[in-house]
């Protein structure tokens, strides 16, 4: 009997779980290979996800178009530029960022090792490097050097990785790109081959991005800029294939029902009402944007500065977007109780404001390149590469949606402000402008004169340490191959 | 003497191996007349005449009467005698000798631990045994304990002992499907506690070891009644006893809450009456007059609850078979409304000599438990349903129970829910199944060499139900009803197969076994829920007509163990004792790298009192030293911490969901046991011909390679790494102590046990502290875990009293206001005081929640027919954080408050102990004044009994006839202000407990009884 068993044991105390998927099962049919790239997207758009909310709330609060809550030290510390390597969202966007990256490098490491329909096989390992790029690209804009990993995490040793340098990093990115740009299809906008995922466009837009960004601070490569525009335009001439165009109003760029719509290129896709578990999942963390009325649902956190609101021209219907907060119940409509108490508005979901249901569980996505943003980096890039002039046409796409005056009779230097402004009125809160501001290398001046403006809203100024974030400390801890940034 | 009698011969046997057993007395009843057997058994005598009766006794063996009749050869087997704990102790896979135990076994009296009402045998053993804390998880009808044996050695692991009934290593999941909200039962509920026979503890790693890799927590032995050789017994018995609360809260009544109202608006507008009545929430004199008392909502959940007990037995056996049967009914029916519990168990033990060498039997028991809970423990409305007291104590008295007086539905007010909706309309019940049983075969190979294998079954399920609807209960009402199934079911198969020698040569006596054994574990769970209802008409029986439907759980779970394991015992002239273990386990629950392990002990004892040096010492009968050292383990981790299992996700495309995959966790090939290291040093003496006996123990054990999330660079994508890396240390003294105080007509015995546990965090990995504890949006973190300090540590701020002037508002929480309470700066970012209150830098460790010592004492008293006796239990020197404080002292007087509030701070009543009440939002955290002592003395039971004497029981044809009355937790003396300082709202958890949450209260139980044996 001793024997029996010790022949039979082996067998018996071998681990074969049924309730999940052991990483021995995995990786064999074209669906394992989906599933491994739709896990790369549920850590963008998951409750742990970058772009749930920090990505948004931690940009916003850095730049001088919001401000924050002032009994909340987590936005309050950024907002005033005292913030340091202990604040949750900037370990936690690092964390989810890193998550993000590590998916995608399981995706491509095993997917390449499948024997699977080629094409099928060289779309996914294709969406996989743009998410990947995606994402050190938000790392890189943030944290400056950041460790880089292009491997799958499999094993405890080895996880200690120095910071490699921002030259090296952009170098990783454009690679990813250049290769997920030969793979990667069109996605029609308006059919229905238009579902959320990453498109050509998508990859086009944030190669140009990344030129773009270049072309500026902290590397300052000038020679990025014809780059960039190549790119842009590659994008725009061909915006028939895409169905790329503006919606006739602003504010139906966010509409659920518009949604990968014309003027979406790349968003994030969130969707209410899947239940638990997916409550958060599924859906934009909306909370923060609400405005609390006595007794609704909201945190009425992040507001909108004075400074953005008043850059814009009085006639700019953009401003719909931030209104006076309002709730409709029955006949009684209520108002925010000041006019300053202005709030964002372009996520907010009206049903769910005047239902009172939860405010984390709407339909909206998250919009990561619109199609205006595309217009106007290609103004941008035509008046740093051919001048002012060439810019106008795509300006105006912009403006004339918005109801304002073309600009006319602008330099090249003027231009370009112009432009940065109007980057900020048309993709505020939408996690442009503190990158804008970085790349333009004008932190502290445009914060100063927001401050100048409303002192209550904005009462730091940043310093040159803060053109990029403290490491988080929970990396620091573990990680002696790193030292913490100066001036933090 | 002439005898003009008959000459009987025979021989006596011992059941244990069919030999001849030598020494037995052999009496004539009535009579002098005596013989002894010889070395083979073998005994001759001359009786009297055929109606003389045979007695054959011999110490560790029950006695048997045979009437001569017309036999002139008696022939008898002898049975050992289990129940004389001095004689024979109960250990793994064998027994021994009490005299030759080198190891740590406590024995519990079940005589006294019968005297209890019977509830559920593992609350029965508190304050039972030295070494063993038992902390009742809730004191709701069925609600579980944590049993702790020498202390909390796994932080993250299982701390519950291993349970082995009849041989067999018992698992039972404890948390049920996880459908309902209930506190989890403990494996020893399911059992009768009327079928034990006895329940040893083994405690020390000489004893454990043998159990390998689930001996790190100690192991209850629980040993059921056999059959025998006797005639047939029947035993009848029933008690019924009434519960009530024992100890109430006392909470504002409807004119005492208005003023508290008023008094807080007063506060907020600087006494202003002209501000303050003018608010919509100002009682206006009127008002207050026309209330009355308001509804007291404790009265209108609370009962007087019902324990009933019915037990009939049959024990008894002819020629080669012996048998037990029982069936039992427990009803217990709580002080709380619809909150009971109910056990039906059926026993069958069967054995049988089928042949000369071969011996087989069996056990099988079949329980059915059905218990509807109530939600007690826990804050206001986590998960489904809120807890029945936090309502009760918080409800406003100055609202109507239902919503108006011509419509009987209950109301919600603000966010709680309605008391009595929650006990009455709250559907939370659990219906187990548990069919446990083993069949076993016994050859004699050779003389002294015997073979056993036994297979082993154990199933038990559990079909849980829970509804909240959306009449009365806050988030039945927000979510259109919550409903809820769950069923699980867990099939555990056990075979062993023991080889075992016994032999004696001389002085030399050896024991040794040698055992395989293997084991295979399943478990299936399913879980469906659904929210959004029509009405509440269907509750929770159909799910698909919610219009907001959870996605199906389910989930599968196996484990197997192998295991060889050894052990030998020697002694040498009953002086010297020596014992050795090892087991080596194979698990497949650990890493690829450390599947199997070994776990050795080592024991020795030196009987003093049988030197010969000693003999002149007659006051002394007995003086052993013993010291026993080994390693044991704790397999009970989280299945597959080891693997990287994939986790699935979702993302939206084109609006519905698809389902991604990723691998959750980094794998660790190398994860291997917790190993605990034990030593144990212990004394056994016995004075005055065993009047007075006891024992007294100093273990130390350290508890090493504890699994604990181990931090990595999160820029890996992970946070932390499931890895070997804690350490605790658990040490202290236990005494127990046995005295027969008078022993004539009247006797009166005494049984006394104490223990000093201590605990000390070795290594927590890389870090040197762990925040723990209760946490909410009042409390945040309330105990802290660090190296070199115990666990159960109360972490928060030191509350100096009330801030009198604006120079003290500084140190109230967030800057608040004169008449908020004022804390101790102790420090601040550069290292000294700054002046502010900070979480980070004012918070210091501020009590304990163990207990320096804790025991029992038990006085048995008898005189002719009336036995008495009354047993104390305790715990010492232990504090609690009383949350329900921290809600119902000082909060919003929104909802209601304890009567403390009357006299709390306003400008004009300066001394007061609870700060001023205000509408606005005044933090509060962990603080001093939430921190209590938790001492308690109880006087747990007191039991007169009466047996009808003899010559009234035979002439009703009965043998035995005990009429008793019993009362139980009828006095507790304690400090503590909660209800009941006996709480644990955690639950079992190793890194926070000791906090009292909304509990079910403690109940106070009188009952009577009798029992018939025919």
């Amino acid at each position: 009997m001793v024997l029996i068993g010790t022949v039979a044991c082996n067998d018996f105390l071998e681990e074969t779980p049924k309730s999940f998927i052991a990483p021995q099962n995995f990786y064999k049919t074209e669906g394992d290979a989906l599933a491994s790239m739709y896990s790369i997207y549920d850590a963008l758009g998951s409750g742990n996800g970058v772009y749930y909310r920090w990505y948004r709330d931690l940009t916003l609060m850095l730049s001088d178009e919001g401000y924050g809550p002032t009994n909340n030290s987590l936005f309050w510390t950024l907002n005033t530029y005292t913030h340091d390597g202990r604040n949750t969202m900037i370990t936690q966007l690092w964390q989810f960022t890193y998550a993000a990256i590590d998916r995608a490098n399981a995706t491509i490491d095993n997917v390449t090792e499948m024997t699977i329909n080629q094409q099928l096989k060289d779309q996914i390992i294709g969406e996989a490097k743009f998410l990947r790029a995606l994402n050190y690209f938000n790392l890189v804009r943030l944290y400056g050097p950041v460790p880089l990993s292009l491997e799958e995490t499999k094993s405890v040793n080895g996880l200690e990785r120095p910071t490699s340098s921002i030259e090296d990093i952009y170098k990783a990115i454009l690679d990813d790109l250049i290769e997920a740009e030969k793979y990667v299809p069109v996605r029609k906008r308006g059919s229905a081959a238009a579902n959320g995922l990453a498109d050509l466009g998508a990859v086009k837009m944030l190669l140009a991005k990344v030129y773009m960004t270049m072309a500026g601070y902290p590397l300052n490569d000038a020679a990025k800029w014809p780059l960039a525009l190549e790119k842009a335009k590659e994008l725009y001439t061909s915006r028939a294939d895409y169905g790329f165009g503006l919606w006739s109003n602003y504010l139906d760029a966010f509409e659920p029902k518009n949604e990968n719509g014309k003027e979406d290129i790349f968003s994030i896709q969130f969707k209410a009402g899947f239940g638990a578990p997916f409550v958060g999942e599924g859906s934009l963390q909306h909370i923060d944007v609400f405005q609390g009325i006595k007794g609704r649902r909201g945190n009425y956190l992040n507001r909108p500065s004075e400074k953005l609101f008043l850059s814009f021209n009085s006639t700019d219907k953009r401003l719909l977007a931030l209104p006076n907060f309002r709730i409709v119940l029955g006949d009684t409509t209520y108002f925010a109780d000041t006019s300053k108490d202005r709030i964002f508005y372009k996520f907010v979901e009206q049903d769910v404001v005047d239902k009172n249901s939860a405010p984390n569980d709407t339909e909206k996505n998250f919009p990561v390149y619109r199609y205006s943003d595309l217009l106007l980096m290609l103004a941008e890039a035509e008046n740093e590469v051919n001048g002012p002039a060439a810019a106008y046409p795509y300006l105006k796409e912009v403006t004339d949606r918005a109801g304002v005056p073309e600009a006319t009779g602008l330099s090249k230097d003027e231009m370009r402000t112009f432009l940065m402004d109007e980057r900020m009125r048309e993709l505020h809160n939408e996690g442009s402008r503190w990158f804008d501001m970085v790349r333009q290398q004008m932190i502290m001046e445009e914060v100063a004169e927001a401050s100048t403006i409303n002192s209550v809203q904005i009462p730091g100024i940043p310093q040159e340490h803060h053109y990029f974030l403290p490491y988080p400390v929970d990396e620091l801890a573990v990680n002696d191959q790193i030292s913490q940034r100066p001036g933090y | 003497m002439v005898i003009d009698g008959i000459k009987v011969s025979g021989r006596v046997l011992s059941s244990d191996d069919q030999e001849g057993l030598p020494g037995v007395n052999v009496l004539v009843k009535g009579t002098l007349l005596g013989t002894v057997t010889d070395v083979n058994g073998n005994y001759s005598i001359d009786v009297p005449g055929s109606e003389s009766i045979l007695v054959f006794s011999s110490v560790g063996y029950i006695k048997e009467e045979v009437t001569v009749g017309n036999s002139t050869v008696v022939d008898i087997t002898l049975m050992p005698d289990i129940t004389a704990l001095e004689e024979i102790v109960v250990i793994g896979y064998g027994e021994v000798r009490k005299s030759d135990l080198t190891g740590s076994v406590a024995s519990v009296d079940i005589e006294d631990m019968n005297k209890m009402t019977k509830t559920s045998l593992d609350q029965s053993l508190q304050g039972m045994a030295a070494g063993v804390l038992v902390t009742q998880n809730s004191a709701q009808p069925g609600g579980g304990t944590s049993i702790r044996i020498r202390g909390t050695t796994s932080l993250t692991g299982g701390n519950e002992p291993l349970y082995v009934i009849d041989g067999i290593p018992i698992e039972v999941a404890s948390n049920g499907s996880g459908a309902n909200f209930g506190p989890a039962l403990n494996p020893m509920s399911l059992l009768n506690p009327d079928d034990i026979q006895n329940i040893e503890i083994l405690k020390d790693a000489s004893s454990t070891a043998i159990y390998g890799a689930r001996g790190s927590n100690g192991v209850v032995l629980i040993t059921t009644k056999q059959g025998t050789t006797n005639d047939t017994k029947v035993t009848f018995s029933a008690s019924y006893g009434i519960q009530d609360v024992a100890t109430n809260l006392e909470v504002l009544n409807a004119p005492q809450f208005m003023e508290v109202v008023n008094q807080a608006l007063l506060n907020d507008n600087n006494g202003d009456e002209s501000i303050a009545s003018s608010q919509e929430l100002w009682y206006t004199q009127d008002e207050k007059d026309s209330i009355g008392q308001g509804v007291d909502w404790l009265d209108q959940v609370l009962t007087t609850g019902n324990v009933q007990n019915y037990q009939v037995s049959v024990t008894g056996g002819k020629d080669k078979l012996r048998y037990y049967l029982s069936i039992g009914h427990n009803i217990n029916n709580g002080i709380v409304k619809n909150s009971n519990f109910q056990r039906t168990s059926i026993r069958l033990n069967l054995n049988s000599q089928a042949t000369k060498r071969l011996g087989i039997g069996g056990n099988l028991t079949v329980s059915d438990v059905g218990s509807s809970f109530i939600r007690t423990e826990g804050d206001r409305q986590n998960a489904g349903v809120s807890s029945v007291m936090y309502s009760a104590l918080r409800y406003r008295p100055t609202k109507p129970i239902f919503l108006s007086e011509e419509d009987d539905e209950f109301a919600v007010d603000q966010e709680v829910s309605n008391p009595l909706a929650l006990v009455e309309k709250v559907t939370n019940t659990t219906n187990r199944l548990a069919v446990i049983g083993n069949l076993y075969g016994e050859y004699q190979i050779l003389e002294g060499l015997k073979f056993k294998t036994t297979g082993a079954f154990n199933y038990n399920s559990s079909r849980d139900n829970f509804y909240a609807p959306q009449e009365g209960t806050y988030l039945g009402a927000i979510n259109g009803g919550i409903g809820r199934v769950g069923f699980f079911n867990r099939s555990n198969l056990t075979n062993t197969n023991a080889l075992n020698y016994n032999k004696t040569i001389g002085n030399h006596r050896i024991n040794a076994v040698g055992v395989f054994e293997i084991i295979y574990d399943e478990l299936y769970r399913v879980l469906d829920e659904g929210a959004g209802f029509v009405n509440d008409n269907l509750r929770e029986h159909d799910l698909s007509s919610a219009s907001n439907a959870s996605k199906p759980r389910n989930y599968t779970e196996e484990w197997g163990l192998v295991s060889y394991l050894a052990r030998i015992n020697y002694s040498y002239a009953d002086k010297y004792l020596f014992s050795a273990s090892g087991r080596y386990d194979g698990s497949s629950r650990f890493g690829e790298n450390n599947k199997y392990a070994f776990f050795p002990s080592a024991s020795a004892g030196w009987v003093v009192s049988n030197e010969a040096f000693m003999e002149n010492l007659d006051f002394l009968s007995q003086l052993k030293i013993r010291v026993s050292y080994g390693v044991v383990g704790n397999q009970s981790i989280p299945l597959y911490s080891s693997t990287s299992p994939f986790a699935s996700d979702a993302y939206v495309l084109n609006n519905s969901l698809v389902t991604g995959f990723h691998s959750s966790r980094i794998a660790n090939p190398d994860l291997r046991w917790e190993q605990k290291v034990q030593t144990n040093f212990g004394i056994d003496f016995s004075f005055l011909e065993g009047r007075i006996s006891g024992t007294t123990e100093y273990y130390k054990d350290v508890t090493k390679d504890l699994l604990l999330a181990k931090r990595v660079p999160i820029s890996s994508g992970y946070s932390n790494v499931i890895s070997n890396i804690g350490s605790i240390e658990n040490s202290g003294f236990e005494f127990s102590l046995n005295t027969v105080n008078i022993n004539r007509q009247f006797s009166w015995r005494t049984s006394f046990n104490i223990s000093f546990p201590k605990t000390l965090v070795k290594s927590l990995g890389e870090d040197q502290f762990l925040l723990a504890g209760y946490t909410d949006f009042i409390i945040k973190n309330s105990q802290i875990v660090q190296v070199g300090e115990p666990l159960g540590q109360f972490y928060g701020y030191i509350n100096e009293g009330i801030a009198q002037t604006a120079d003290d508002v500084p140190y109230t929480l967030g800057n608040t206001f004169i008449g908020d309470y004022k804390f101790r700066d102790i420090s601040g970012p550069e290292g000294v005081p700054d002046g502010l209150i900070s979480q980070e830098f004012d918070k210091v460790v501020i009590g304990n929640a163990n207990p320096d010592f804790f025991g029992g004492i038990t006085n048995s008293m008898s005189y002719k027919n009336l036995e008495f006796s009354f047993f104390f239990q305790g715990t010492f020197g232990n504090d609690i954080m009383n949350v329900n404080k921290a809600f119902i002292e000082s909060s919003k007087p929104n909802s209601n408050l304890l009567v403390s509030a009357l006299d709390a701070w306003t400008p004009t009543n300066t001394d007061a102990e609870v700060r001023m009440l205000s509408f606005k939002n005044v933090d509060v955290d962990a603080n001093t004044r939430y921190v209590e002592d938790g001492s308690y003395l109880r006087l747990k039971n007191v039991t007169l009994a009466y047996n009808l004497p003899g010559e009234i029981t035979s002439r009703l044809g009965l043998t035995n006839v005990q009429l008793s009355l019993s009362g139980q937790n009828l006095l507790t003396f304690t400090k503590y202000s909660g209800m009941d300082p006996e709480v644990d709202a955690f639950r079992n958890n190793s890194l926070s407990f000791g906090h009292d949450v909304f509990g079910y209260p403690q109940s106070r139980i009188i009952s009577g009884g009798f029992s018939v044996t025919f």
